[in-house]
């Protein structure tokens, strides 16, 4: 077979085809070949590959989910591994993150299991029949409310009256609400009165774990008090205190600690940087209005001074701690009120066989301790009081001792009169002057006590001339030194007059100095509180 | 402006005349009783600094003598003290810096003033001018003060007022608590 010239042509230039063919490839698909070499570029490059990936990446996730879960499946194990990984490296991340859902947490599972144990007693209770649970039934299926809410409710009779939130470092008060709506009195004090009574506590118990085996101590979390309890959360800054009448229930302080822990957390920058303003913590009031649980039965209501009371019986409960009689609380207050008492100062007491010794000193004019006791509910008879006589320097005392002392040298003082008439002789008015001064001071201590004054002046006569003129005589006789008072400035409504004639001699007899001390005016002082009449 | 209030302490050795001090001048609710139970009586006054009121939670803590310390653990969370001395008794200055070297170490350096009492008594004084003075020198701010005739009782609290403020001023902001 021959070669063509145009076959021989073609074996001759193949360069020169080749050349001829990209030129021709360029002009049909110039656009496309670029185009294919950027795809090229981003199969081959990673980095690139991973932006695009992380664009769509979320969006693929979002639809595989919905459409058939199988992602979750794969993902599952990785996530676990990589939870392990990190937990084994820095558990302190984790537990940090976990650390504020974690109370929550706990708490929500005893609180299931609380619920699981009133469920199992609803039952109990729903298969029992008395009188008193056919009624709560009645009112459960009423209210719609399940049976042993009702039991609850019913059963527990209690009010939270007082809820106070306060700085645990400084015992500032931060807020506080009342059942009623209003304010309590006094919040502030009340607030740090009770932070320096938990100090106070807590230094006696530590104190008193030093000395003996006694078990760890625990900050004071409530004190009963006849119908009141004080029930006390402790949080890391701040205290929850609230007054309860009746007997709170167990659950109780699971709302002071969920509400406690809420403030903790809403309020955290607020306590960091708390400079004495409590109007940072105005919002917390819901929290506290969380806190003022208790049923609709109304206990009975606490009177207005009852934080008075209250802080001092606290006081007496925790002086008993002090450690010396732990038995026998009446007996115990009573021995916190002697001790307290002004005027008596309890040196030593003991108690044998139900009945009590107290020694000690006592003023003549403080408390008889006697009848303390019975005002304690402790038979006086039981009680043996070995006092010595001192005299207390108490502000009160003294007072009371200068009033007496002056009210007894008015008493012994006597205006004298000549026979059978009723002038004041000039020697007299040095008596009258001493009268007046000492009437003076005795107004002065009067006052100091909180007391008023009234003298009575009885004239006499003596039985030397007929009765019918004796009793005009010794009236008149009064009247002279009531006149004369009246003229050296003493207040007429301080004095009265009457005129006794021979009916109460001073002395009996017929001798001249008895006589002339019976024809004679002597005082008789009278005292009462100030705003009686 | 927003009340804040403030904690503050009285110290002093025993006698000096602080639970006096305070007790005309100031609002309680509870007894003396508690001073000698407890440790402590806590009484309020509020003052006012241009136009900050402030209250005062006074705590009056009881007195120290040879037989016990005052207790340092109430100062805790305090924003200033007073020391108390009895200008007649030359000895109770020297229980005031023992207290108050106790009380630097438990809570730091926080507003105190010297409050030399018995004014009244002036011609009865052991406490030196020149004892003062060298104090006031070292800085100490020193106040006289008389229980009964109410000497510089007002000016006590109302300088310790304006010292408790220039050391921690009430933060400007409105609220700073989440909703």
């Amino acid at each position: 077979m021959g070669s063509t010239p145009a076959d021989l042509k073609r074996d001759s230039e193949p360069d020169q085809d080749r050349d001829e063919l990209a030129e021709l490839r360029a002009l049909l698909l110039g656009q496309q070949i670029v185009e294919l070499q950027a795809l090229q570029q981003r199969l081959d490059d990673p980095n690139l590959r991973a932006d695009e990936i992380s664009q769509i990446l979320s969006k693929a996730v979002a639809l595989s989910l919905k459409r058939d879960g199988g992602l979750q499946r794969s993902f599952y194990p990785v996530v676990e591994q990589a939870l392990k990984v990190s937990i084994a490296k820095n558990p302190a991340i984790i537990a940090t993150s976990l650390a504020p859902i974690i109370g929550e947490a706990v708490r929500k599972a005893v609180a299931d299991a609380f619920r699981d144990i009133a469920e199992t007693i609803n039952v109990t209770l729903e298969n029992s029949l008395s009188w008193q649970s056919v009624k709560w039934r009645i009112e459960g299926w009423r209210t719609g409310k399940p049976f042993s809410d009702v039991v609850l409710l019913r059963s527990q009779r209690y009010k939270v009256w007082q809820v106070f939130l306060i700085h645990k470092e400084t015992g500032l008060m931060l807020q506080h609400l009342e059942a009623r709506g209003g304010g309590v009195d006094e919040a502030e004090l009340v607030s740090s009165m009770l932070t320096a009574i938990q100090d106070f506590a807590r230094d006696v118990a530590e104190r008193t774990i030093r000395t003996s085996r006694v078990k760890q101590s625990e900050d004071l979390e409530g004190v009963k008090l006849g119908k009141f309890w004080i029930c006390v959360h402790h949080g890391p800054q701040m205290l929850l205190a609230a007054t309860v009448v009746g007997t709170p229930p167990p659950g109780l302080g699971k709302v002071f600690a969920r509400e406690d822990e809420l403030i903790h957390r809403e309020f955290a920058t607020a306590l960091a940087t708390f400079n004495g303003d409590a109007s940072a913590f105005d919002a917390a009031r819901p929290h506290l209005q969380n806190c003022l649980l208790g049923s609709t039965a109304r206990p009975q209501e606490p009177s207005p001074w009852w934080l008075v009371a209250v802080a001092a019986v606290l006081l007496g409960v925790v002086a008993i701690d002090m450690g010396v009689h732990r038995h026998n609380s009446r007996w115990n207050q009573y021995l916190a009120r002697l001790q307290n008492e002004p005027g008596i100062v309890i040196t030593g007491w003991k108690n044998s066989w139900g009945h009590y010794d107290v020694t000690g000193l006592r003023d003549p004019l403080a408390a008889d301790p006697e009848k303390l006791a019975a005002e304690y509910g402790i038979d006086p008879a039981r009680v043996a009081g070995h006092f010595q006589d001192y005299e207390s320097l108490d502000q009160r005392f003294l007072l009371r001792r200068e009033f007496e002392n002056e009210k007894q040298a008015l008493e012994q003082l006597r205006i004298l009169f000549p026979v059978n008439s009723s002038a004041l002789l000039p020697d007299q008015s040095l008596r009258l002057d001493s009268l007046e001064q000492h009437l003076d001071r005795l107004q002065q201590a009067a006052r100091a006590l909180g007391r008023k004054i009234h003298v009575t002046l009885y004239g006499r006569a003596d039985q030397t001339g007929p009765e019918s003129k004796n009793a005009v005589l010794s009236k008149e006789r009064a009247e002279r030194v009531l006149d004369a008072l009246r003229e050296r400035g003493v207040p007429a409504e301080w004095l009265s007059v009457v005129g006794l004639g021979v009916s109460e001699p001073i002395r009996q007899g017929s001798e001249a100095y008895t006589l002339e001390v019976n024809r004679s005016v002597a005082l008789k002082v009278e005292s009462q509180p100030q705003g009686e009449r | 402006m927003a009340l804040i209030q403030k904690k503050i302490c009285m110290l002093g050795s025993f006698g000096v005349g602080k639970t006096s001090l305070v007790a005309r001048f100031v609002q309680g609710i509870f007894s003396g009783k508690y001073l000698s139970t407890v440790g402590v009586k806590i009484d309020k006054k509020q003052m006012r600094v241009g136009d900050q009121d402030v209250l005062l939670l006074l705590w009056d803590l009881a007195g120290e003598d040879s037989r016990s310390q005052v207790q340092i653990s109430y100062l805790k969370g305090a924003s200033g003290y007073f020391l108390v001395v009895d200008g007649t008794f030359a000895e109770s200055l020297v229980t005031a810096k023992s207290i108050h070297q106790r009380a630097v170490e438990a809570v730091g350096e926080i507003p105190v003033m010297l409050i030399v009492n018995k004014s009244d008594l002036w011609g009865r004084w052991e406490i030196t001018m020149p004892e003062l003075e060298k104090m006031q020198a070292e800085g100490w701010i020193i106040q006289v003060t008389s229980a009964k005739t109410g000497e510089g009782v007002e000016k006590m609290f109302q300088t310790m007022t304006e010292q408790v403020l220039k050391s921690s001023p009430p933060s400007e902001e409105e609220d700073d608590t989440e909703p």
